[in-house]
């Protein structure tokens, strides 16, 4: 009966036994800082910055928290599907009355996290862009002054030193120490990154650390070193680890140099190299203006050559010939028709003479004129009795009167 | 900004250096044209001399403090 049940000590309240599982759940060393491994499900970050999700496998499941500081302290993302090694706590939610764990620490399953966490930000990165090719800045030729983001002490401060100066003499080095490794050491260098673009004294900046593990170098894979580069106005030369150490960092720097001495390398020109090239200009200026002026002066002899500058006379001559050549043909041209102009007189002439009535005349023949008209009488008809007339001869002209007229008047 | 400046100019100079050598050496200019460019060469690698002479061998290690930027020589 409920009355009976009631009064019975045994009976406790919801709250009374909650609390008794959780005590007797978390005073359990087994369940405390015990490793599970699992499938992450459910992933959820809340707004006050703790993580809850879900830990599973095939047939089981358990709610799982993860403080904020805690999951500051996980270089990885953790996100659904991933398979993490958790260190946790069982416990219990009073309100609910539900079991969780608490995660004290995760791993990625198979991979150290540190990897996963690399792998992480460089697809998160790259996606964002920050490796393209197209934000890479130039390399300055002769940087007045470079920037040098290291470990104060060591070979690669010493290496960066001996090799910039031995190739160019007058070197300017700015170094901004920093820890290359540990806590604090990828806000150092992002600091150092960002104090060179802010004070703007270097036209390059050297980001360089000796070789180490893959955890020494991890500062360089931070995100904030990343965003430092990439923010950087002023060109960056990277210079992680060994050659075959790859480093976030590297991926985003204008240029990743294999060594530290290979990035001075890259940031100092051969002064000599220098010195010559422009003493090679020098020569190249005084040698194209020579050919310049020879080639000047080939056009020149060129045009002075044409004959016309050469044998100016040449046209004047040429003209006076075309003169004279006018001229013979014109006094060609005068005999020609003078001497036709002759042979047609001289057969006219002829002719003339032919029909001259003086030739007649010559031959004993005489003509007779009317004394007073002066016409010529050619017929008996133009003649009469008694008539005066001239009789001309060959030497003169004898005055006569016609006595008799015989012959019909009829011309022939 | 006037380390920047003068980086470019460098750079510029020895751009615009390459660039008068080709055209003097094309023979397309008038021969004030060719005076002018060689004169302009000329000035530039003397230009170019005196920038790479002009540097003075400094290595400091720079500290911010309070706001402010101290440059200590750098003791190897």
């Amino acid at each position: 009966m409920a009355t009976n049940y009631n009064s019975n000590n045994n009976v406790v309240t919801v709250s009374r036994l909650v609390n008794y599982i959780k005590k007797y759940l978390e005073s359990n060393n087994l369940l405390q800082g015990v490793s599970v491994k699992g499938e992450i499900s459910n992933y959820r970050l809340s707004q006050n910055g703790h993580v809850y999700f879900t830990l599973k496998d095939a047939d089981a499941s358990i709610d799982c928290t993860m403080w904020k500081s805690t999951r500051a302290k996980i270089k990885f993302e953790p996100e659904t599907g991933l398979m993490v090694v958790v260190s946790a706590s069982v416990t219990v939610y009073v309100a609910s009355g539900k079991m969780h764990l608490i995660i004290e620490s995760m791993e990625p399953d198979g991979i150290g996290g540190l990897h996963l966490a690399f792998e992480q930000m460089k697809a998160k990165l790259e996606k964002e862009g920050l490796f393209d090719e197209r934000y890479k800045k130039p390399i300055p030729t002769l940087p007045k002054a470079v920037g040098v983001v290291t470990s104060p002490t060591g070979s690669v401060i010493r290496d960066i030193i001996n090799v910039s100066t031995r190739r160019f003499k007058n070197a300017v080095l700015k170094i901004i120490p920093v820890a290359v490794q540990g806590e604090g050491s990828a806000e150092q260098v992002a600091n150092a990154v960002n104090l060179f673009n802010k004070y703007n004294n270097v036209d390059l900046i050297i980001i360089a650390r000796g070789g180490g593990s893959f955890e020494d170098l991890f500062s360089f894979n931070e995100e904030i070193v990343a965003r430092s580069i990439f923010a950087s106005k002023i060109p960056v030369i990277s210079a992680i680890g060994h050659e075959t150490d790859f480093t976030i960092a590297d991926f985003v720097a204008d240029r990743r140099a294999p060594t530290p001495s290979a990035a001075a390398e890259l940031a100092f020109p051969v002064f000599d190299d220098l010195v010559e090239q422009i003493h090679s200009f020098d020569l190249a200026l005084r040698r194209s203006l020579k050919n310049s002026i020879s080639i000047k002066r080939r056009q020149l002899e060129h045009v002075q050559n044409a004959s016309c500058f050469k044998y100016p006379l040449n046209i004047v001559m040429q003209e006076s010939r075309q003169i004279e050549q006018l001229m013979k043909r014109l006094g060609m041209l005068g005999r020609n028709r003078l001497e036709r102009a002759r042979a047609t007189l001289s057969k006219n002439s002829g002719q003339l003479n032919a029909l001259s009535p003086l030739t007649v005349l010559a031959r004993g023949y005489g003509v007779l004129t009317d004394k007073e008209m002066g016409k010529p009488i050619l017929s008996v008809a133009q003649a009469k009795k008694g008539q005066k007339i001239e009789v001309l001869l060959k030497d003169g002209s004898i005055d006569a009167t016609i006595d008799e007229i015989r012959g019909t008047g009829n011309g022939n | 900004m006037a380390t920047k400046e003068t980086k470019k100019t460098y750079e510029e100079a020895m751009k615009r250096l390459e660039e008068i050598v080709e055209k003097l050496d094309s023979g397309e200019f008038t021969l004030d044209e060719s005076m002018d460019l060689f004169k302009e060469g000329v000035e530039l690698t003397k230009f170019c001399n005196e920038k790479l002479n002009d540097y003075e061998k400094t290595i400091t290690k720079l500290v911010e403090k309070q706001g402010e930027l101290v440059e200590e020589p750098f003791d190897e």
